[in-house]
């Protein structure tokens, strides 16, 4: 293909594609779906208000959340439409108002439940993407733009928050929920490895199952310390018989020898062996009965979080937790008989990339949780003073504002992450479409790394193989092809798994597999 | 050892006589004196003698290129403000589990760093006022966010609540009831005044209570809160009823041309700018209902109505005269 017919192509792909489209694709999507669902899964505000004598519990019921465009709130009060460049001169922040649907619930004991007051009322304010849906220039005609002072040629696609232009950094992450092994040494020897991330609603847990030198498994999950024999573990999940967990890992020969082995060192027997001594593990030294709680909750809660959803018993989990164990100790297997390769952590489809809408999503769920806390204090302060209580008294606008605008500003993202949003480097046009398009590891820059930052063949056609920094950054930011498109995460995995119990694959938790015929009917 | 003192004492009061001259301007000509800080010198501006010269630079030694520079080298913190309830001068620990080379904490120092924030956090308050004022400054934050009220207003309303709470206005009211009259006074005295009904609205307490705790707190602390200007409703209710800036123009024109008239006295602010409004939406033939004014001035319509006339009256009368 000659350079004429290369350069017509492209300059086709870039009349309708925008140059930053990945970051409007993510923050679009956090808005119209990604807000609702943060709400949804926080559902209420819980008081200390019933556990008193004689008092009613009080919780507050939250619904449909919305985001208007933005605009600017004067000292006189009156409210009116903010552009960008008007932010970026008077050293404002380009955020919209946030509407949300609260209904303050009081009884259960004895009275019937009842709403006390319900409204829809400001609860703070969020910084828009410049150019994305809910921006006031989203769909302005290029004369239109030039009138209200924007560059038409500006890709837009960053925040402008106090007057300063802010990108947020989209980061590459190992891919969550997914079984990784890999070789590792300890004490000298050789040893194989299992790892999986298991994230769900911002809560990343890494769950490792290892086999030891001497043939051994163990698992180790946050909130225990230390590693856990396997077979007490699967059996604490309710998987019993030494049939049952060998059948689980594998049919494979020579992996069942290594299972018996294990089996052979087994400290416990049955399932209810099994949590008394998970729960002498995570809670020494107390009651019976609290560790077996305990150790029922940290199983619950957290090992294996990915697995659980909405609308399935815990029990029915445990058996998913158990055969994904099983996985992960099959995959240590194959990998010490060398059937399987340890997966290459460089490789792009074991990494998944964190963009502005993924960021802001955990941003605003750290910032609903305070707004919560808020509320139940004003609630409950309100309530001991026995003044009549109403929405509009009990929600306090800055504190969602705040801590939405504050890592923005700063780039000390929640989680501990610094330097996630910069300045947009405005030397020239090159540099803020480069700006854009940049990616960087979460790798630490002064380690070698040597293997992160070499060119890697997953790159090609996803990732620019010349632009790299030279120095301490060099292999570790990168920036994307010129063609690259990012896929979206499916929203929806309900829909997914009923298509696919509607083909007859069974066990899936929650659905009922419909009956097929076979081929040969 | 008193020639010293002699000296400094004639120090100073050159000093003040130069002062005085200052507030009258310049000593030769009477212009206009400005100080320029570039060259420390303080200058006439008509005829450019130098009042005064080598005055001190009292900002920072160094220079910093860009914000991360200066955050580095500055050696102050945060202005105080009468905002929070100790002024802004306690310190608290750190967020961050780092030591002080940038290692990350073991857990169980972690731990104890956590208890110890948390309980930095509650020593901070010690005698009941304090915790009255911790509760009533957290009141006019919340209440000045609802009502869009700026920082410099937050600032007043503060300033007034501890000098209520000083001058022991307080027993026998409610924190809740000071604290909104604070908030109100305040907007009223930094010219963006909101109504007595939307500072109810966003309030705890009755409307009659504010009022009477308002009227207390003035006399009580002299303050001199001068009556509302009806101009400075009209942009919020222009706002409201998303009316062009020609309409919001007028109004402000009606109420000056009603002003000279003499026609505005002992009538309420909030009426006659409601009846403006409306008057301004009929003349620019962007026509509003009484009624959507009367909801967003919670004023009468009976009073609209009047008070319309009123200024229409002042308007002709001033063609006239």
């Amino acid at each position: 293909m000659n350079r004429q017919d290369r350069r017509a192509i492209s300059r086709e792909y870039f009349s309708r594609e925008r140059l930053a489209e990945h970051h409007f694709r993510s923050f679009n999507n956090f808005l119209d779906r990604g807000m609702q669902r943060v709400v949804e899964e926080k559902e209420s505000i819980d008081t200390d208000i019933g556990d008193k004598e004689g008092q009613e519990p009080v919780r507050v019921d939250l619904s449909n959340v919305r985001v208007v465009t933005p605009r600017v709130r004067e000292a006189d009060g009156s409210e009116e439409l903010l552009y960008p460049q008007e932010a970026r001169l008077r050293n404002i922040t380009y955020s919209a108002p946030v509407f949300m649907e609260m209904s303050i619930v009081r009884g259960g004991e004895e009275e019937e439940e009842h709403v006390v007051d319900q409204a829809e009322t400001k609860v703070g304010r969020m910084p828009i993407m410049v150019g994305s849906n809910k921006c006031n220039i989203a769909d302005f005609s290029d004369e239109e733009l030039i009138e209200i002072g924007e560059d038409p040629a500006d890709p837009g696609g960053y925040f402008i928050v106090n007057g300063s232009e802010r990108v947020l950094m989209t980061s590459e992450d190992l891919a969550p929920n997914k079984i990784l092994a890999e070789y590792d040494t300890k004490y000298g020897d050789e040893i194989q490895i299992a790892k999986t991330f298991s994230q769900r609603r911002g809560y990343r847990a890494l769950v490792l199952c290892e086999r030891n030198r001497s043939g051994i498994l163990e698992v180790s999950f946050p909130s225990v310390s230390g590693s856990i024999n396997f077979v007490t573990l699967v059996r604490a999940l309710g998987l019993e018989s030494d049939e049952e967990i060998v059948h689980r890992v594998s049919e494979d020969p020579e992996i069942v020898k290594f299972m018996l082995e294990n089996l052979e060192a087994a400290e416990v027997g049955s399932t209810a062996e099994a949590i008394e001594t998970l729960g002498q593990r995570v809670a020494a030294g107390q009651g019976k009965n609290y560790q077996l709680k305990r150790a029922n909750y940290v199983i619950d809660r957290y090992l294996l979080p990915h697995l659980h959803e909405e609308g399935v018993e815990d029990e029915e989990t445990r058996t998913n937790k158990a055969v994904y164990l099983c996985r992960m100790a099959e995959a240590c297997f194959e990998l010490a008989l060398e059937r399987r390769e340890s997966d290459d952590k460089d490789h792009y489809a074991n990494k998944r990339l964190k963009v502005s809408g993924d960021l802001m999503k955990d941003l605003f769920r750290t910032a609903l949780n305070k707004l919560a806390r808020d509320v139940k204090y004003q609630l409950e302060r309100a309530n001991m003073r026995n003044r009549q209580l109403a929405v509009s008294t009990v929600v306090r606008s800055d504190v969602l504002t705040e801590r939405l605008e504050h890592p923005i500003a700063t780039g000390n993202w929640v989680g501990g992450r610094s330097g996630v949003s910069q300045l947009v480097d405005r030397t020239d046009y090159m540099g803020v479409l480069s700006h854009l398009r940049r990616l960087r590891s979460p790798l630490s820059r002064s380690q070698p790394h040597f293997e992160a930052r070499d060119l890697h063949a997953t790159q090609w056609g996803r990732i620019c193989p010349s632009e790299t920094p030279e120095g301490p950054n060099c292999g570790l930011v990168k920036n994307f092809a010129q063609s690259m498109e990012l896929s979206q995460n499916v929203d929806d995995e309900r829909e997914l798994k009923r298509e696919l119990a509607s083909m007859g694959v069974e066990g899936i938790p929650g659905i009922e597999t419909v009956e097929t015929h076979t081929a040969d009917d | 050892m008193s020639e010293h003192t002699r000296t400094r004492t004639t120090e100073t009061e050159t000093e003040t006589e130069t002062e005085r001259d200052e507030t009258t301007g310049c000593p030769e000509c009477g212009g206009k004196v400005t100080a320029d800080s570039e060259h420390g010198e303080t200058v006439c501006r008509d005829c450019g003698l130098v009042v005064e010269e080598d005055e001190i630079d009292r900002g920072p030694e160094w220079r910093a290129f860009d914000s991360a520079e200066k955050d580095q080298k500055s050696r102050v913190g945060a202005p105080t403000t009468n905002m929070m309830h100790d002024k802004g001068l306690s310190t608290n620990i750190d967020w961050r589990d780092q030591d002080a080379y940038g290692n990350s904490l073991d857990s169980r120092q972690r731990q104890k760093m956590q208890r110890l924030r948390k309980w930095n956090e509650r020593f901070r308050t010690r005698d009941s006022k304090e915790r009255n004022l911790k509760q009533a400054l957290g009141e006019i934050d919340r209440m000045a966010s609802a009502l869009g009220l700026p920082e410099n207003v937050r600032e007043t309303a503060s300033v007034i609540y501890r000098r209520a709470l000083d001058e022991n206005l307080l027993p026998g009211r409610s924190i809740e009831g000071v604290s909104t009259s604070s908030v109100y006074a305040a907007a009223r005295q930094a010219g963006v005044p909101r109504s007595l009904d939307e500072v109810a609205g966003v309030s705890r307490v009755e409307k009659s209570e504010i009022a009477r705790t308002y009227r207390y707190v003035v006399r009580e602390l002299g303050l001199e809160v001068a009556p509302a200007d009806p101009e400075s409703y009209v942009p919020r209710f222009a706002s409201e009823l998303d009316l062009s800036e020609e309409a919001e123009n007028r109004a402000r024109k009606l109420l000056g041309n009603a002003k000279e008239q003499g026609v505005h006295s002992g009538k309420s602010p909030v009426g006659l700018a409601a009846a403006a409004v409306y008057a301004a939406s009929l003349l620019t033939n962007e026509k509003t209902t009484q009624a959507a004014v009367s909801e967003v001035a919670d004023i009468s319509e009976v009073t609209i109505r009047n008070r319309y006339h009123e200024l229409l009256e002042a308007e002709q009368d001033l063609a006239f005269a």
